[in-house]
């Protein structure tokens, strides 16, 4: 009786390991759920630039929530530029250390990650596990899955998107001009007060890009690898607009501005009359935190601007690797990507696609206050691509060769 | 390296010849060989692990075949030879600025109630970092920077910035003028040190007497023998002018950038390969440097030949003029210096609570307090680091320098001819060393041994620059203190070690202090350092100050500057008031 009891059981048990109950999404579930035991406890350092404080306090507040609900301890490694990060994981691998590494998390994109990628910097494809990732915009913003002509593999979390957006001091300059042509007519009316960005600095190579977008009639072989023997005779039109920008820009373009904050600074105090930014919410934390006049306003130009997307890495000898994992998890939540988006904390572009999350989840970006600084929400549609990664050296190499030697 | 570490001690013993008699003298023989390999072996390393690149040797990025590669790739750079002539004018004119100005000062204003004043206030000028230096003068002299604000619009008429810039100019004379400033109170400290070795006021009465001013006796009789003792810090001074980053990065043009700046770009750029042009780009600046250094050395021995001959053939013509004009001149520079100093640190302080200034209104709009409350959120775990690894390296080196110090006295007195070191060249060579051109390989090897981003090896790399600062201010003192107290206290309290710490340390305590102070300051303003040995566990002040630069918020960057300035200035204030409370009842032992 009781080996027939058992025998049934025992066949029962056989039988419930058939049933189709335990599918691929109960485990992917049930591994997922691994990974967040695994990660409790755990520490994780995210390398990732410091100098924006909107940023440094909308990570504070990750690091509170985390500790909160996954017993991880996120710290934010505040670097000045992501090529001092790359330049660690490379030492790292240089003196052979490839397990342990000092970083967990590295925010990252264009050719930082495709550098990375090359070297084998960077954790096998391990995006697509996180729960998360299935509410991710891969068809609406094909930047999430091509950084800069560089298919992201799975390899970098799409965290954020990124848009060239003018702005401006709408009392002193209440028409502002939304195209290159109109911005050089502008110049010439107000000498003096336009600049840009010295390249390598990327704000001046986006901007040099964007002209060239802009002023070039066919665009299909910006996303092409740039060859030597085309590259005189298809700069030239952008060489032509700078030699007239200069000629009335500010300094007379002998000088030029370090950077995009530095542009800021002089907009604020009105030494420029236009600046930009990747951010488009770079005008409303600046006019919220009293570093620009009330009176800013953000634009983008008619035919639109560059955008990107800004991403999370986990180099391949990352110390903290599952709770890292739950880190961009986190990161990549419908609360959190919400929260990142309000313009009053960070105004940072979700990379989720809205129409696609559960209702509840939705309503929390509807949430999220508009802000008059903010550029008007049609602006973000005309968004247009990265040009191929090869350009950016162009770019950069010829400015420099004609204008700062 | 085993050769090298080899010759070395080899040349440690060889100096060594003289009889040292009892336990501490004995033991303190070993000191100064300790101390020269223990901080001369971190840079010999990294050295290494920069030649090596700089030929195409890196295999971690599958470049394993030496060539010439990286050195074609880094004349290829476009502007490199502009920005070579910026870092040349910039630290050489900043040298020359310094020491010219420093001399105008001492011949014209000696024992003037200015120099003294200035005098004292020196280890305050220099406590202050570098970086929050540059970012309060530019603040203060920029365009937008607060003399215009307070200028405008009543005198100038200026509703918006003007078009005319000191700082960022194209020719690095922005660079030029706040590094001179920044070096103006370390040539002079180092004089006046040097000046406690020679006999000033004899000189000038015996010149005096035959009828010169004190202004040409200073020229011509003091001067010279000035000179060769400031070499070293005139060494330094120029190597660092070639070296700089952050002040390039501040107050320096970019149309090119500085040589050190490009190299620093190198260094960071998103495609790995440009790590060999770095490399090459970090051993070519080595060479420049040594060449700067050669070329100041028969500078100023031309110098000192050309005006012994001048001396010697009768030429006594003297300027009156001329000499009126050095006293001015001497004076308004120091006084500007002062006031520079004190504007920027005003203007740090105004900036860090304001919450809107607009331009040309002299102060601000509006005021909060938020931006402290920020940054001593964000500093408070950083403030730690920096404490202890600062108070870690200023009392190791102050222990190791008294002991070498404390050996080269009792060498002196075992035999006259013996007074001099002549290893000890070797513990300057990280002063005049690129930094960038070796701490990637120094990176390399403590990774290797596992002995990385903890605290212990940070204080070890920040001795390696703490330790010849230390050296440098302290041997003067310590070498000048009358031996005969020593003696007297040897012989009636019968130990050597009763009678250096009841009697010739509390004599010395207050350079000991100042020299501690000035080491921690020299810790605080590590930047590149911390941060390649830091590996982002321990973030600085320093390195925390420097990330949030890079945003540009000017009431943020205050206040982080304002707290890399704040912790120097503690030390130093500390190191003024032990000694007053210390003495207060010995009269003998105050200030004049």
């Amino acid at each position: 009786m009781l080996k027939i009891i058992k025998q049934s059981l025992l066949f029962l048990l056989l039988l419930w390991g058939l049933v189709p109950g335990s599918n691929a999404f109960d485990e992917a579930a049930e591994q997922w759920h691994l990974t967040e035991e695994r990660a409790r406890g755990g520490e994780v350092y995210l390398n990732a630039w410091g100098g924006n404080e909107a940023v440094n306090q909308y990570l504070q507040w990750a690091a509170g929530e985390l500790r909160r609900r996954f017993d991880i301890r996120l710290t934010h490694v505040r670097v000045a530029g992501t090529g001092d990060v790359v330049s660690r994981v490379l030492a790292e691998k240089a003196a052979g250390r490839d397990a342990g590494g000092s970083v967990d998390l590295i925010w990252i994109n264009g050719e930082n990650f495709m550098a990375m990628q090359q070297q084998n910097l960077l954790l096998p494809p391990w995006t697509m596990d996180l729960p998360n990732y299935q509410y991710v915009d891969e068809v609406g913003k094909p930047s999430v899955v091509i950084d800069f002509s560089t298919p992201v593999n799975h390899q970098e979390m799409p965290w954020g998107m990124a848009q060239l957006v003018f702005y401006h001091d709408s009392a002193r300059v209440p028409e502002p001009p939304h195209s290159m042509y109109e911005l050089l007519r502008y110049a010439n009316d107000n000498p003096g007060r336009v600049s840009y960005p010295a390249p390598p600095d990327f704000h001046g190579t986006t901007f040099l890009k964007q002209i060239l977008m802009e002023l070039s009639g066919d665009t299909d072989f910006l996303y092409l690898p740039a060859i030597q023997s085309d590259i005189d005779e298809r700069l030239a039109v952008l060489w032509d607009f700078l030699d007239q920008l200069h000629a009335v820009a500010w300094q007379r373009g002998n000088r030029f501005p370090a950077d995009g904050p530095r542009m800021k600074q002089m907009l604020s105090d009105g030494e420029l009359h236009i600046a930009f930014s990747f951010n488009p919410a770079e005008a409303v934390n600046g006019v919220v935190s009293g570093e620009l006049p009330a009176s800013v306003r953000s634009y983008v130009h008619h035919h639109g601007t560059l955008g990107n997307t800004h991403f999370l890495a986990i180099p391949y000898n990352a110390n903290a690797i599952d709770a890292a994992k739950v880190v961009s998890n986190f990161l990549l939540s419908a609360e959190a990507q919400a929260k990142k988006a309000d313009p009053s904390i960070w105004g940072d572009p979700t990379v989720l696609a809205l129409d696609v999350l559960p209702e509840e989840q939705r309503a929390l970006f509807e949430e999220a206050l508009s802000h008059p600084a903010m550029p008007t929400p049609s602006a973000s549609q005309q968004v247009l691509l990265e040009p191929d990664a090869s350009w950016v050296r162009v770019l950069e190499y010829e400015w420099q060769r004609r204008y700062a030697r | 390296m085993a050769k090298a570490l080899r010759t070395v001690s080899q040349v440690t013993r060889s100096t060594d010849t003289a009889p040292i008699e009892g336990p501490l003298r004995t033991a303190l023989q070993f000191f100064p060989g300790l101390t020269a390999t223990l901080f001369i072996l971190p840079v010999l390393l990294g050295l290494l692990g920069t030649w090596l690149p700089a030929f195409g040797y890196l295999p971690s990025i599958g470049a394993d075949s030496f060539s010439l590669q990286p050195w074609r790739n880094l004349l290829d750079n476009p502007g490199i030879g502009k920005a070579l002539g910026i870092s040349l004018l910039s630290s050489w004119g900043a040298m020359l600025l310094s020491l010219l100005i420093s001399c105008v000062l001492l011949a014209g204003c000696w024992q003037s109630q200015l120099l003294r004043w200035l005098q004292r206030s020196l280890p305050l000028l220099l406590a202050v970092p570098h970086a929050a230096f540059a970012i309060g003068v530019v603040a203060l002299l920029a365009p937008g920077g607060w003399l215009l604000r307070l200028l405008s619009p009543w005198a100038t008429g200026l509703a918006a910035p003007p078009f005319f810039s000191l700082m960022n100019d194209p020719n690095g004379f922005g660079l030029l003028l706040v590094l001179t400033l920044k070096e103006l109170p370390f040539v002079l400290f180092m004089s006046f040190i040097a000046l406690g070795q020679l006999q000033v006021e004899r000189t000038l009465y015996v010149c005096r007497s035959l009828g010169y001013a004190d202004t040409s006796s200073w020229w011509r009789v003091l001067m010279p023998q000035l000179l060769p003792r400031l070499r070293l810090p005139l060494y330094a001074v120029l190597a660092y002018g070639l070296s700089v980053v952050d002040i390039a990065l501040i107050a320096g043009p970019n149309t090119p950038p500085a040589f050190a700046v490009m190299l620093d770009r190198m260094f960071n750029h998103p495609d790995i390969t440009t790590r060999l042009t770095g490399s090459a780009a970090a051993t070519f600046l080595l060479l420049l440097t040594v060449g700067s250094l050669l070329l100041w050395f028969f500078v100023e021995r031309l110098y000192l030949y050309w005006m012994s001959r001048r001396a010697s053939k009768g030429h006594r013509r003297d300027n009156r003029f001329v000499r009126s004009l050095q006293v001015g001149a001497g004076q308004v520079t120091a006084v500007t210096l002062l006031i520079i100093t004190a504007g920027a640190f005003v203007l740090l302080l105004l900036w860090s609570v304001s919450f809107r200034w607009s331009f040309p209104d002299a102060l601000p709009d509006s005021y909060s307090l938020r931006f402290w409350q920020r940054g001593w959120q964000q500093l408070s775990l950083p403030i730690w680091y920096t404490l202890a690894t600062g108070i870690a390296s200023a009392l190791i080196g102050l222990l190791l320098v008294v002991a070498c110090l404390e050996h080269e006295v009792t060498r002196r007195r075992c035999s006259a001819r013996n007074t001099g070191p002549r290893l000890f060249w070797l513990i300057y060579i990280p002063l005049i060393t690129p930094q960038i051109a070796f701490l990637f390989g120094v990176q390399t090897v403590l990774l290797q041994v596992n002995a990385w981003g903890n605290l212990w090896s940070l204080v070890w790399i920040h001795l390696v620059f703490v330790i010849p600062y230390l050296f440098l201010s302290l041997s003067g003192p310590y070498r000048n203190f009358d031996d005969r107290y020593l003696q007297q206290a040897e012989i009636l309290c019968g130990s050597e070690w009763r009678a250096l710490w009841r009697v010739k340390w509390p004599m010395l305590l207050r350079p000991l202090l100042a020299v501690t102070a000035l080491g921690f300051a020299v810790s605080v303003s590590q930047y590149l350092a911390t941060l390649y040995i830091g590996a982002g566990r321990l973030p600085s002040v320093t390195t925390e100050t420097v990330a949030i630069a890079t945003g540009g918020d000017r009431r943020l960057i205050a206040v982080f500057a304002l707290f890399q300035w704040l912790l120097p200035l503690i030390m130093y204030s500390l190191a003024l008031l032990i000694p007053w409370y210390i003495f207060r009842h010995r009269k003998a032992m105050q200030l004049s």
